[in-house]
């Protein structure tokens, strides 16, 4: 008796459990049935073009189809997605690509080698071929192979990161038909737009007919999990906090880590998860290399805490320790920087650099954007040298003028620069910083080191793109102190307790393609 | 009413002054008004913290027996920063008033004078100007010209001009044709002369009440384009600005943005009161 | 009349001409180079040379202001987003009935309370209840309507949890924006009322009607209201294109997607053709706002009825 009545018992605890992971979020075909993100920028349009990313990458890569994907793992290689395969011909500078012969978009429109052609001219021709350095034309063979032909042989797969993995590919034809595709999309995505309220929501549902259905090599990225996905603009993030609080949202990823305790440990924990995200963006600080010498570069960045400075730059911070974050694929745990400037902070050694360096007490000036946040990190710093005797004024200005003044022409009206930094991968957001070609011959910050350049350019190449070239550099900018990282910037990822898994592609989450409870 | 007999010998002014805070409620505006102004201008100098004095120890505190306001993001007293932000806000407010106020009469007593083509262009373009709503002139001119002091005044002027132009056309036009002013003419007085010696006392009377109390709407209005991110930003202490970054911590830290808006809203309440009272002191109906 | 519609239509149009060639010189003359801002410090020189292009703006001054020119007062085309191509005519056409329910409702609040409440305290002079009324519209008018709107927020959406906070999705998420963009003008029109109602109160029609020994009521009806109607059409006028011309804030503050966010946006992102098209449209809405308060004068005062009508005796 006893034992039937404890196994009805746990029949009927095993129910409940089965019941409440089904509790009628997930449907007959396995999908979720619906998801609300919260994104902070208006689409504003629908087009197949990923330059004014923004908030873009929560939806745009589940609706348009670029011709590679980076791996899943990180490793920066390069997989299948339109195009099924490549091969290098006159040596690399010409590739052979072999395009999937059954990819349809929406409407049923084949996708071939000259909708290829189409959409890489048309980006071109509006202006918005970014960092297409290498990319020369594509050149159709048949209806699903084609030429790419490179300006020059590439040296390495991230910088052709923009023409094969964002350069979006639609039909030709869809984008006549659909007034340029504004308004009214017609992609090939796993997932349909079904409606779009400029300015308000877009909501999706996932393609039935989609043709990556039947191709398992795909990124995980390729699979609509949820039934309804559906995006909602909330420019604020506490206005965001407070629909996640009454349950209008599913998903928020830009909750300020101080807003994260009622999700992590009050009222709201039980119902949402919390992930701190690093971002691959990071501050830096750069001091002018013609105006600042070494030794005053050096007392700078001893007498500036950037523990401290992360606190007072607000709740999304916290200190860099390295020129880079671990969000980037090519981060390696050696290239952490520990022992040097960047994680020590020491006001003797600071002084004896400000003595060695002959600085007279001028006032130096500390530019940057007049951001909320750069212009606390200013502030903070200006207190900071001050205790190491260093006098400093902050000129906030905007994006045109910080633009212009920060050109070579006006070398001697900014000392020292703080500013935002982001890049591909970790060597890729070096290029603004450490590659002499930005300015003809001078770097970003006006660092005119032949050493320096070598050593980038063997660390961005394919071949030697490892830690222990990357290494290098970072141990030639602390001995000659060219910059300085501030700040890594995390947010609070706050979702739903349905989803077990995020999932997650270049540091950027996929809310489409998460993995639900019971999935 | 018996008492006024024995103010009959005062100056015009003091009739002035005395009829403006007649009532309780004018009164009360002009000393909330002078001590908001005495506490702005003296405050900073008694406070024991300076205005961006960091204190990582006190981010975020609340009212306390050390920080009377409690301190913000950064630790820095809040009611140092109001104080000091208020010099700022008030500066603005006034600038910005009697800026507009000037250009407008200069404008306006040029074109009302002249006449004929003058007057025809001025008010054609007058026309023109007050076509662009006066919320969207501030907004492209603050774009246009930066964060300064100086170009937010200017951004916070341009609204208002036409309004100032039209009035004062208006009275010249009822006044120009009194024989004062020919009188005046036929002593060859020079048009300067008479244009704001003669003609200009006995026309300002609408545009000194529309500035008192354009003052305070002008505060509300650079606290409003602070808020959308144009005009003073921080770390300067202005209320729009202080407003603006307290609305992030309106879940956690109300207090950050209850201190500012409230100041505004007390500062602009004192200079309505006493727009109030100015408007009746200069309103000839309501004279014993 | 029609003659007098005519004439003031064509002015208008005069005036959004000259208003249009105003925005476009005032646009054109803020610093930096909106292709090379638009496309960032990692941009090619030769990629911005093709997006000053696309953009027009390798065009001179004058080449650039004549297509302007051309294309909106002549063709009616806006044109399209430099950030985003999406056509700003129709971007236009989906914002604008989220800022009209706002603005108009608010604009019937205004006028309804604020002539109610000023009436009602311009009748009751020097008492309690005139005193009160008062104050609530000192405040009222002292607030700024965006902290109005924050507290509300406060209150009723983090506190009470009635409101959304945000949105556009249900009537409920007009409920705070239209309160918050009507108290400063309720409390203007009650101040306004007010006053003119003081101003008739002691008119000698007023008196003599009292001496008749006619009822209050019928006096305040009869007598008070119409005479005092005049100066609160002009505040409705006013307040009716102040009302939309406010949104900005209040759109920003409530993530409506309305005109005056849009505006905004092209502000910040350096978006002229959107700057442009916004601002003739305010331009276009405020012309119209004054001629049907100006039809309202020449209907209602008598005295315009009779120049109006002498004009046409001369011809």
């Amino acid at each position: 008796m006893k034992k039937l009545v404890s196994l009805l018992l746990a029949l009927c605890l095993l129910c409940a459990v089965m019941g409440s992971a089904m509790a009628g979020t997930l449907l007959d075909n396995g999908r979720y049935d619906k998801l609300v993100v919260a994104i902070d920028t208006d689409p504003q349009d629908l087009e197949g073009d990923d330059t004014n990313l923004g908030s873009r990458y929560f939806w745009i890569y589940g609706v348009y189809e670029s011709l590679f994907d980076f791996a899943d793992d990180s490793s920066g290689k390069l997989m299948p997605a339109m195009a099924k395969e490549y091969e290098e011909v006159d040596g690399g500078k010409s590739w052979k690509v072999t395009l999937n012969n059954d990819i349809y978009d929406w409407d049923g429109n084949n996708i071939t080698s000259s909708d290829v052609k189409y959409c890489f001219e048309w980006i071109i021709n509006r202006g918005q071929a970014m960092r297409f350095d290498f990319f020369d034309s594509i050149e159709p063979i048949d209806d699903y192979t084609f030429y790419i032909h490179w300006k020059d042989v590439p040296p390495a797969i991230a910088e052709l990161e923009f023409p094969l993995a964002r350069t979006l590919i639609w039909s030709e034809k869809a984008y006549n038909d659909h007034n340029g595709m504004t308004q009214d999309a017609c992609g090939t995505g796993c997932y349909k737009i079904t409606s779009f309220v400029p300015g308000s929501k877009l909501v999706m549902e996932a393609n039935d007919e989609y043709w990556g259905l039947n191709h398992p090599e795909l990124s995980k990225r390729h699979t609509a999990t949820v039934q309804t996905l559906e995006m909602d603009v909330v420019a604020e993030a506490s206005t965001a906090v407070i629909g996640l609080e009454q349950g209008n949202l599913d998903v928020c990823s830009y909750v300020p880590l101080s807003m994260l305790d009622e999700f992590q440990n009050g009222a709201q924990s039980a119902n949402y998860t919390v992930e701190i995200v690093t971002q691959g963006d990071y501050y830096l600080m750069a001091p002018n290399a013609q105006t600042i010498n070494e030794d005053l570069r050096k007392a700078i960045f001893y007498a500036v805490d950037n523990g401290v400075l992360c606190q007072a730059m607000g709740g999304s911070f916290s200190p860099a320790t390295t020129i880079g974050t671990e969000a980037f694929s090519d981060y390696d745990e050696s290239l952490e920087m520990t022992g040097t400037f960047i994680t020590d902070y020491d006001l003797a050694k600071a002084k004896e650099y400000v003595a060695s360096s002959g600085y007279d007490g001028r006032e130096i000036v500390l530019i940057s954007n007049n951001s909320e946040v750069t212009s606390k990190a200013c502030q903070m710093i200006q207190v900071m040298l001050l205790q190491a005797g260093i006098n400093s004024k902050i000129s906030l200005v905007t994006p045109d003028v910080y633009n212009t003044i920060t050109s070579p022409q006006h070398s001697d009206e900014w000392d020292v620069m703080v500013q935002q930094l982001g890049g591909p991968n970790m060597v890729g957001s070096w290029h603004l910083i450490f590659d002499n070609e930005v300015n003809n011959g001078i770097t970003f910050s006006l660092i005119d080191d032949p050493e320096l350049q070598e050593l980038y350019e063997a660390a961005v190449a394919d071949a030697t793109h490892d830690a222990e070239h990357m290494r290098a550099v970072l141990d030639h900018d602390v001995e000659h102190a060219y910059i300085y990282p501030i700040a890594k910037i995390s947010t609070g990822l706050v979702y739903t307790k349905d989803i077990a898994e995020m999932f997650y592609r270049e540091g950027y989450y996929t809310p489409g393609a998460a993995t639900f409870v019971g999935q | 009413m018996a008492k006024q007999k024995g103010y009959k010998k005062s100056s015009a002014l003091g009739e002035f002054f005395r009829r403006a805070t007649k009532s309780f409620s004018s009164k009360l505006g002009v000393f909330l008004l002078l001590f908001i102004v005495l506490a702005c201008v003296i405050g900073p100098f008694l406070s024991p913290y300076g205005v961006n004095d960091v204190d990582l120890f006190n981010m975020y505190a609340g009212p306390s027996k050390e920080h009377l306001l409690g301190c913000d993001s950064m630790g820095r007293d809040m009611l140092t920063r109001l104080l000091y932000g208020g010099r700022y806000s008030l500066a603005l407010g006034i600038c910005a008033s009697l800026f507009g106020a000037a250009l407008g009469i200069i404008i306006g007593s040029i074109g009302g004078y002249f006449g004929g083509v003058t007057e025809t262009v001025i008010m054609r373009f007058m026309d023109v100007w007050s076509a662009l709503p006066g919320t969207m002139l501030c907004i492209l001119v603050s774009n246009a010209m930066g964060s300064g002091f100086f170009a937010t005044v200017i951004a916070l002027t341009v609204g208002g001009i036409p309004g100032t132009v039209r009035m004062i056309r208006g009275q010249i036009l009822s006044e120009r044709s009194k024989e004062y002013i020919e009188a005046a003419q036929s002593i060859n007085c020079s048009s300067p002369v008479i244009m704001f010696k003669h003609l200009l006392p006995n026309v300002i009377q609408p545009v000194i009440v529309t500035t008192t109390m354009g003052i305070g709407s002008t505060m509300i209005m650079a606290a409003g384009l602070s808020y959308i991110g144009l005009g003073i930003q921080p770390p300067n202490p202005e209320w729009g600005a202080m407003l603006t970054e307290g609305r992030t911590y309106i879940r956690t830290n109300p207090h950050l943005l209850l201190v500012p808006g409230i100041a505004i809203a007390l500062t602009v309440f004192a200079i309505n009161l006493m727009g109030d009272g100015v408007r009746d002191a200069l309103d000839p109906k309501l004279r014993d | 009349m029609s003659r007098y519609i005519l004439k003031r239509i064509l002015g208008m149009i005069v005036i959004l001409w000259c208003a249009g060639l105003v925005i476009f010189t005032l646009t054109y003359l803020v610093p930096g180079d909106p292709a090379s801002l638009l496309l960032g410090k990692e941009a090619s020189q030769e990629t911005i040379e093709i997006k000053r292009h696309v953009m027009g703006l390798d065009k001179s001054f004058l080449g650039q202001l004549g297509s302007y020119m051309y294309n909106t007062f002549v063709r009616l085309d806006f044109g399209e987003s430099w950030v985003f191509s999406s056509s700003v005519i129709s971007e236009l056409g989906v914002r604008l009935p989220r800022t009209l329910i706002v603005g108009l409702a608010a604009m019937v609040l205004n006028v309804v309370f604020g002539t109610l409440l000023g009436i009602f305290a311009g009748t009751h002079e020097g008492r309690w209840q005139d005193s009160l009324v008062m104050i609530i519209a000192m405040v009222f008018v002292s607030a700024p309507d965006f902290f109005v709107a924050l507290l509300m927020i406060l209150l009723f959406s983090l506190k009470l949890n009635w409101l959304p906070a945000y949105g556009i999705d249900s009537w409920k998420c007009y409920v705070m924006p239209i309160l918050a963009s009507s108290f400063g003008g309720i409390a203007i029109n009650a101040r306004q009322a007010r006053s003119s109602m003081l101003e008739v109160i002691r008119a000698d029609f007023v008196t003599t009607a009292r001496s008749k020994g006619q009822k209050e009521g019928i006096i305040v009806r009869k007598h008070m209201l119409p005479n005092a109607m005049m100066p609160i059409i002009t505040g409705v006028g006013g307040g009716l294109a102040g009302v939309i011309a406010g949104s900005p804030v209040i759109e920003t503050v409530f993530s409506i997607p309305g005109v005056g966010a849009y505006l905004l946006s092209g502000v910040n992102q350096h978006d002229y053709p959107v700057v442009r098209a916004c601002v003739i449209f305010f331009a276009l809405f405020a012309s119209i706002a004054v001629l049907i308060m100006d039809l309202c004068y020449a209907f209602l005062d008598p005295r315009i009825k009779a120049q109006y009508s002498k004009g046409k005796k001369v011809k």
